[in-house]
Formats: structure tokens, sequence, C-alpha cells
């Protein structure tokens, strides 16, 4: 009773008061809501096992067998075919090709895309409305006839070249479909809004205060960008790149409609030897590649993330 | 350190007008408090100091020099806002730097204030934390540091206590008085709480409706408003409506609602006018048993009594069905605190304590 009557008239009293009450801990998860956390996502959890991991789990024990014409020879597990596609210049130059244009796209579309959230911010009610909305369509439009679209206006008579005549750049049309060239714009255009909207919620969530701040203690516009905004809204910019970076990375039907063989994709080669060639471990050993991989930079991404820009994501 | 004066502000998004007129001389190393009800302006007010709201007409001035069209990263001000707005990603000891990182100040230069500041606020051993590892009253330190680390030449507080609970909210209001003491830095600090602006400030300016509608240090604001308002928004009050029926020299008698009040007044009245006089609970007097011999008696019956420790509050109703509400935290006073609930009692105030609104009733 005493001690509790004195620790209720000191602190206030103090001239000497108690600066530093209990710092906030990080929370632990009991086993209750562990298992609470687990049924939620059993739906899901379901749902992958079925249609993701159990294919998975069957193409990449197809990896490793073997395959000679029709027959399919029961013997020993074999790496061939994942030697095979690091050694065909064919395949591994795909490989690489997959890499280079994910790269690039979700480079190219990072630039293009961040500008255009913070856009959405500062927007009024009425232009955010409007920029949402043309981001939704183009979402909702089908692939198939957005790519279309990028054939008729990269045809070799077709507006952009018309206009690059008409500037006088070049004397006659330029061929621009069919190229790698042609596909990484094609690729951008799809991933933009996979881009947009995850830096858009994430600027969402930092409070102007946090700029306004920068601003007060002498930070010019550019320098509160770079050190505040960017830095707070990385967890968008990782979701967006990623997710943009993984779709790329699995893009099938946009190089196939704007690239040519020569310029044929990871997914594409693996179609190939799956469908037309019937070689199936041979085609999911390309897959399996193509999937690891994928996660392999995922992981290393999040990693340099996490340390370099000390950012949870 | 410097003077900060506003001239005239006003501040309307489209027909609604936010701030009217509002005019404020805040003198060098003075501790000024903008106090007003949620949505009276007072934010915007400082937010047209910090450079974040241009004043649809008026003048800014810090240190006799205009600053309406000084961006806020040109103005030299510190801010320190209610959520305290630090940089989540950087550490204890950078979010104090950063201010100091956007000047051309030389390293050495930088870790010597930085670190001075840690210690003004007194959170040596905490710089490499990060913010969400601090609690509240930290995290109200560093955003103090953090302002105040680039020699301001006014410090703007909005609500910097109001996320904190009430014990730490009255530690704070010490370290920001010795802060303030110590530095010797010109102080604006915006609050809905009056409790806080009374013990923090020097002077008060009490605001509604976009209107600064008076000015003065906290006793005298508290003890002789001349506003009606402002002596019903600061603490308790008892305010009534009545009219003048004697006029003499320097006092007067008001008859309310059937009792009437002597009072004392330098505003010139006469007879017949309406008005408002306003008694503060801590200045009437209960007695249970009758009074005569002097001027100021009601008389009425105990509604129901609250003891809230340091003082017992009596709630008091009159024939006239008027209540009346006197506080009694005197030993001496005890005779309050026999009275039960329906005795009836009689309660004196002396015409000094009778405040009179005139010409708004």
């Amino acid at each position: 009773m005493a001690g509790a009557a004195t620790e209720a008239t000191m602190p206030g009293s103090a001239g000497v008061p108690d600066l530093h009450g209990p710092a906030p801990k990080r929370q632990r998860y009991s086993g209750n809501r562990l298992l609470m956390i687990l049924c939620l996502l059993l739906p899901l959890l379901g749902f992958m096992a079925v249609f993701y991991a159990a294919p998975f789990i069957y193409l990449t024990q197809e990896s490793f067998r073997s395959w000679e014409g029709e027959d399919v020879a029961q013997v020993e597990p074999t790496l061939d075919y994942y030697i095979k596609t690091f050694t065909s210049s064919r395949t591994s130059r795909a490989f690489v090709r997959t890499f280079r244009i994910s790269l690039i796209s979700t480079i190219i579309a990072l630039i293009i895309c961040y500008p255009v959230a913070l856009l959405l911010i500062r927007a009024g009610p009425k232009v955010r409305a409007g920029m949402l909305l043309v981001i939704f369509i183009s979402l909702a439009s089908s692939l198939i006839v957005r790519n279309y679209g990028w054939l008729v206006v990269l045809a070799d008579q077709g507006p952009v070249n018309q206009l690059l005549v008409a500037l006088g750049i070049t004397k006659r049309g330029l061929r621009m479909v069919y190229s790698e060239g042609a596909t990484i714009v094609a690729l951008i255009h799809y991933i933009m809004p996979f881009v947009i909207l995850p830096i858009y919620g994430s600027l969402l969530r930092i409070p102007d205060s946090y700029g306004e701040a920068s601003v007060s203690l002498g930070a010019g516009p550019w320098m509160t960008l770079r050190k505040i905004i960017f830095p707070l809204s990385m967890p968008g910019v990782f979701g967006g790149t990623i997710l943009s970076f993984a779709i790329c990375m699995s893009a099938f039907v946009t190089p196939l409609m704007l690239g040519s063989p020569a310029t044929a994709m990871m997914s594409q080669v693996a179609a190939e030897q799956l469908l037309v060639q019937q070689n199936f471990p041979k085609g999911s050993a390309i897959v399996v590649i193509l999937t690891v991989s994928t996660f392999l930079v995922v992981v290393a991404y999040g990693v340099i993330v996490r340390r370099v820009m000390k950012v949870d994501v | 350190m410097a003077r900060v004066d506003l001239d005239q502000i006003s501040f309307s998004v489209g027909a609604t007008k936010i701030l009217q007129d509002v005019s404020l001389n805040v003198t060098n190393g003075e501790f000024l408090a903008l106090l007003g009800p949620s949505g009276c302006g007072k934010t915007t007010t400082l937010r047209c100091i910090a450079g974040f709201v241009t004043p649809t007409s008026g003048n800014v001035r810090i240190n006799g020099e205009s600053v309406v069209n000084l961006r806020p990263n040109r103005r030299n001000v510190g801010l320190v806002f209610q959520d305290y707005a630090l940089f989540p990603h950087m550490t204890v000891r950078q979010n104090i730097a950063y201010g100091l990182e956007r000047r051309n100040i030389s390293k050495a230069d930088i870790d010597k204030r930085a670190n001075e500041m840690v210690s003004i606020v007194r959170m040596e051993g905490y710089e490499k934390r990060r913010p969400n590892e601090l609690s509240g009253g930290q995290r109200q330190r560093v955003a103090l540091a953090r302002a105040l680390v680039i020699k301001p030449d006014v410090l703007l507080l909005d609500e910097p206590l109001g996320a904190l609970d009430r014990l730490l909210r009255e530690q704070m209001q010490i370290e920001l008085k010795r802060i303030h003491r110590e530095l010797e830095i010109t102080t604006i600090i915006v609050t809905h709480d009056q409790e806080e602006a009374l013990s923090l400030a020097d002077r008060i300016a009490v605001m509604f409706d976009g209107r600064i509608v008076e000015i003065g240090s906290p006793s005298i604001l508290y003890e002789q408003p001349e506003n009606r308002d402002v002596m019903s928004f600061l603490g308790t009050s008892n305010i009534y409506a009545g009219s003048v029926i004697a006029a003499g020299k320097g006092e007067i008698t008001v008859e309310c609602d059937g009792f009437s009040v002597q009072a004392r007044t330098t505003q010139v009245s006469s007879v017949g006018n309406r008005t408002y006089i306003g008694i503060r609970p801590e200045h009437i007097r209960i007695s249970i048993t009758p009074i005569n011999d002097e001027p100021n008696v009601v008389h009425g019956w105990v509604e129901t009594t609250v003891y809230k420790g340091t003082h017992l509050e009596i709630y008091v109703r009159t024939s006239a069905d008027v209540g009346f509400l006197a506080r009694a935290s005197d030993a001496s006073l005890t005779e309050a605190g026999k009275a039960a609930v329906g005795d009836p009692v009689y309660m004196t105030f002396d015409s000094n304590h009778v405040l009179v609104f005139e010409g708004e009733a």
C-alpha cells in the first residue's frame, strides 16, 4: 500500500522524471495464434498444394528421368537435361535472354511508374479516380488484344513509323515488330499496373507529416523524395518490381506474338519441348530451372533490399 | 531566437473562412500558447508560420522580415508534429542529424551539435535505436531534439503532448519548460488543453472560429478574462445573464434570474443594460447558516456533491431553478462538506470576484 502511494505521487513531483518508460517489444506469436493463422491460410494452402505444389513436384520428378525416342527408359535418375539446358546454346541463350528482357522491362516500368504513383498521391480526387480507372481498364482488357494493338502500332507502316518518317528521323519505316524490343515494350505495358498499384499503396501509407518534417528541416522536394519518401515506399517498390519481374520471367504469349523464334523466352522453349517435341524430361528441367532461378532472384532481391535499404519488405 | 509577427492574416478555402484577421506579436524568447477548441484555426495559424499554408491575405514576419513568399524549407523554423513524424527508417541519431545534413555544416560540427542536443533532451545511449523501439515520451524528446538542433528562429509545437498519457504529459511539460529556459528560444505551442496552455505559456492567445479573441498571461486570462467565451473555455465557471439595476462608481448591481449580484467593474454601465456575470466555483463559499451582513448571498439547496480528492464540488440549485457550482478546497470550509443533498445552503462571494461581460447579452 505504501509503495503504491509513493509511486503514484513521485513521478509527477519529480525534478528527475522517469524519462525512459519501457520500449515496445516485438510481439511473439503464441501457439493458439499460430493455429488460428494456419486455419485462415488453410484454403489457400489446399489450393496451392493441389494446383501448384503437386504439378511442380511431378515436373521435378519428370526432369530427372531419361528419355529416348518414344520410350521412357526406366533407368537411374539423371541430371542430363539440366546439363543440356545450360550447354545447349539455344536454351542457355534463351535463359539469359529471359533474364535480360525481364530485368530491362522491370527497370523501365519502375522508372515510368514511380512518377505516376507520386502523381496519383498528389492529384485531386477527380484526377486520381480517372487515372486509377485507366489503370484498371488496361488490367481488364485481354492480353491478346493489347498485344495485337502493339503489333499495329509498331508495324512497318504503323503510326510510330509514320511519325518517325514524318519527323525525318528515318527515311523508311523501321522493322520494329517481332523483336526483343517489341517484346519489352509490350511487357512494360502489361506490367505497369502491377508496379503502379503497390507503390501507390505504400505511398498512401506515408503520413504527410513525414514529408513536411523533412521540408521544415531544410530539405527541398527532391531531397525529401530521395531521403524520406522513396526509402519509405520501398515495400511498394519491392512488391511491384518483384511481381512484374516474375510475370516477365514466365511471359509466354507476349514474346510469342511480338518476338520471333530467335528471341524466344524460356517459357516458349519449355512449351516447345513439352508440347511439340514431347520431350517431357527436358521440358520439365527447363520449367524447374526457370521456377527455381526466379525464386532465387526474388529471395536475393528481398535480402538485399532489407540489408541495404534497411526497410522491412 | 527571434520575434514573430502575424499581421492580419486571413485564410479561406473556397467560401469557408478558416482564419480571419489574425494578428499576433510574439517577442524574443517568449513561450506563447495558441489555445482553442478543435477546428478554431490554431493549427492553420501555426502552419502559416511554418510555411505550409500561404495566407490569403496578411503578412507573416520573422525578425521583422516578411516570409510569406519563402518556401518552408527556406524558413528557419523548428516544427514538432502531433504524431512526431520521426523518420522510421532512421535511427535516433540520424533523425536528429537530418536537418544539419541539409545545411552546409562540417561533419565534425554535425557530430558536436547532434551529441549536444541528444544530451539536452536526455537521450544518451539511445542514439542507435529506431523510433519504433522508443516509448511515446522518448519519441517526443527525439522530435524535439530534431527540431531544435537546427537552431531555428522559432520553435513550433503542434499539440505535442496530445498523444501521451497524463503522467507523461506532466513530465514533458516540465521538460519543455526546462528546455525553453535553457535555450531561450521563441516558442509557439498549439493546444486544445487549457491546463497545458496555462502551465507552459508566458502568454496565451485564445482562438474561436478563426479569430483570436483574447491574448494575455495565464493568470489574467483565468482570473480576469474580458471575453465571456474565454471564461467558460478556461476552467469551470458560473455564468448568468442579467440586467443592470443599479450603477454606481465602479460598482454595479445586476439582477439575474431570482437573485441579484453586486460587482466591481471599470466599465461604464447604465441601468437597464443587459449583461453577463461570471463567478469561478472556487470563489463561492458555502454556509449552512444564514448570512445577512454580506452583499452577495444566494440561497439554494444542495443538489449533489462530488468528491474530487483535492477539493469538493457542490452543485446548488436555487428556488428559481438556477444551478450553481461551488468548489471547496480549504480545510476551514469543511462546513460545506457537512451539507447533505437537499440541505438549504447560503452561497456568498466577494464582489471583486464577480466578472462582468457587458455588451454581449
